[in-house]
């Protein structure tokens, strides 16, 4: 790692020490750094308890939960956008786009459909996300190989298809609906402890291991040809690549609900800042995703407090016309 | 004998690519293999790398290696090849690119920083690269980007460098500098050349022997001399020419006519 690659790195690390920390004061109740730090102070066992009840239950058990689920979430969908863009050698794949979001959509519409609760839309959401994975997977590969364009394609199509059955049966259950939408707009609302130990483990596992991938990653910008010649096992880097990442957004989707454009966005920054080098791409993209999603998320429940905005639109907002100026800027090269 | 190739055969779908091909190369030899479009040279390639599994074997170092056995970092260790265009995209500087030919020596608990990096530092001296290291590769010639592959599979260390028609698009002058190169090669480290060649001047001048591929069989294989023929060119490249005798090393030189 280069003198800049480790100041950028550093100081994204920081930021997002600091942010954490800045975020959790933000919200319909003003809470001040000094009652933080004496709460979290007191729980590492360093400080006296002098925050109030209310003060500590808000931080402890609404907020801190709320806010590292954003972060785990984030760094899920930037770490797996950028692996799946070196896989497909192609800056403009996110995992949502081969299908996982249509079939998440689809599962939690399912579960609202069935007259469940939200609890279950992120189980229905899940198992759907990864059968469908699976097809693709099994379905794109002809004679002991996967072929890149027909698990695009098929994604693709299989996508167009869930949206709309996903479209009918919310059109259908008429006025009721309003919850599952929102989900379907990406909510970190639910965040608690519990869910934080289901999905925590697995999603860090999962992004460490994809952070182990950088080298693949880089061979792989020559394509699966040449990367045969340098000695890497591209079937089964494929599928190990694949299979982390769609199960790691899966589970961030069951508890975060579609949060859109974060896997596209902090990636291409990045590349901009550092180049293609993916052994430095990936920390940065899991640190830059983090930071990305707790921003907005604290800005989804804050802008118009005490009424929240879908994180979802948040994203978009943001993510959209980046999206198009990068195509402004990739057209300008072309000329 | 480095390799050894007994009955190689490929099809793609009803395609025959390659019949019942049997060679061998002995180490420290630069085998040219030449023919015309789509006689199977590429595919070759493949199947002697394991890119594409064929009926027949691949022996190396006196039969004692199958290539069925190896798997793919083993096989990168043997074998090092430079295509005759990189798919390369995005910036990489010359370094990263060099970089990714210690591959097949690192594993995912063993880095090899220290040694890996002597390597790559005597290839890049070797080389000439020490002004590109740290340049991006789009900011390079055709030629110094070649370069830059034939230093990538040298990193690899392998015991045989396939060319595979590594200098069909550069100029003469960088074609030769690459062959050069790799009669160098040849005679410090023991390294074992396998070179597809379109240029078939280029091919007589540098190469030890030559294998004639056509329609996917083997139709010859010998010296320069007793392979560059006008009966051959007539035959298999459907080429009337004149072959006469390049004064500066004895070796035939092809003058179509035309």
């Amino acid at each position: 790692m280069n003198k800049r690659n480790f100041l950028i790195t550093a100081i994204l690390f920081s930021l997002l020490i600091l942010v954490s920390i800045y975020v959790l004061s933000l919200g319909s109740i003003d809470i001040s750094y000094r009652t933080i730090i004496n709460i979290i102070g007191s729980r590492l066992g360093l400080a006296e308890l002098s925050a109030s009840r209310t003060d500590r239950i808000i931080i402890e058990n609404v907020r801190l939960p709320r806010n590292i689920m954003a972060l785990l979430v984030g760094a899920t969908l930037a770490t797996s956008g950028l692996s799946m863009q070196g896989l497909f050698q192609n800056p403009l794949v996110s995992p949502y786009l081969i299908g996982i979001s249509a079939s998440a959509s689809l599962g939690s519409v399912i579960a609202f459909t069935m007259g469940l609760s939200p609890s279950y839309y992120g189980l229905f959401a899940f198992v759907i996300s990864m059968l469908t994975a699976t097809i693709i997977y099994l379905f794109s590969r002809v004679n002991q190989r996967s072929s890149v364009t027909l698990l695009l394609l098929l994604g693709i199509g299989l996508g167009s298809l869930y949206s709309a059955i996903s479209s009918f049966l919310i059109y259908y259950s008429g006025e009721d609906s309003f919850q599952v939408i929102v989900w379907l707009m990406g909510y970190l609302g639910d965040a608690s402890w519990e869910r934080i130990t289901y999905a925590a483990p697995t999603i860090i596992l999962g992004i460490i291991i994809l952070n182990c991938f950088g080298s693949e990653l880089n061979i792989f910008m020559s394509g699966e040809e040449e990367a045969k010649y340098l000695g890497v096992n591209v079937e089964r880097t494929k599928k190990i690549i694949l299979g982390i990442s769609t199960f790691i957004v899966a589970i961030s989707v069951a508890y975060g609900g579609l949060i859109s454009f974060v896997g596209l966005v902090i990636p291409h920054i990045l590349r901009i800042l550092v180049g293609n080098n993916h052994k430095i791409l990936l920390p940065l993209s899991s640190l830059g995703g983090a930071l990305f999603l707790l921003i907005a998320d604290t800005t989804a429940r804050t802008v118009i407090a005490p009424i929240e905005i879908p994180i979802g639109i948040i994203t978009s907002v943001i993510g959209g016309p980046f999206f198009i100026y990068l195509l402004i800027k990739r057209r300008a090269k072309l000329r | 004998m480095i390799i050894k190739a007994e009955k190689l055969s490929y099809n793609y779908g009803q395609l025959q690519a390659l019949k019942d091909i049997d060679f061998q190369v002995k180490s420290g030899e630069l085998l040219g293999v030449i023919g015309p479009n789509g006689s199977g040279k590429t595919t070759l390639v493949k199947n002697i790398t394991g890119v594409l599994k064929s009926d027949g074997q691949v022996y190396f170092n006196n039969k004692e290696i199958s290539l069925s056995s190896l798997d793919r970092k083993s096989i990168a260790r043997k074998i090092g090849v430079v295509p005759q265009k990189s798919q390369l995209k995005g910036d990489f500087t010359v370094r990263e690119v060099i970089e990714m030919g210690r591959y097949p020596h690192q594993s995912k608990f063993k880095k090899d920083d220290k040694s890996g990096r002597k390597v790559v530092d005597k290839i890049i001296d070797k080389l000439n690269l020490n002004k590109f290291t740290e340049r991006f590769t789009g900011e390079l010639s055709g030629g110094e980007f070649q370069k830059v592959l034939v230093a990538r599979a040298l990193a690899q260390e392998p015991e045989i460098l396939i060319f595979d028609e590594a200098t069909s698009h550069l100029d003469i002058n960088h074609s030769i500098d690459i062959f050069k190169l790799a009669r160098e090669l040849i005679k410090q480290n023991q390294l074992t050349v396998i070179a597809i060649i379109h240029d078939l001047n280029l091919a007589a001048q540098f190469c030890d022997r030559l294998m004639v591929l056509k329609k996917g069989e083997k139709v010859s294989i010998g010296n320069p001399e007793e392979i560059i023929t006008e009966e051959m060119l007539a035959s298999i490249f459907d080429l009337e020419a004149l072959i006469k005798t390049n004064p500066a090393n004895k070796r035939p030189f092809i003058i179509p006519v035309i």
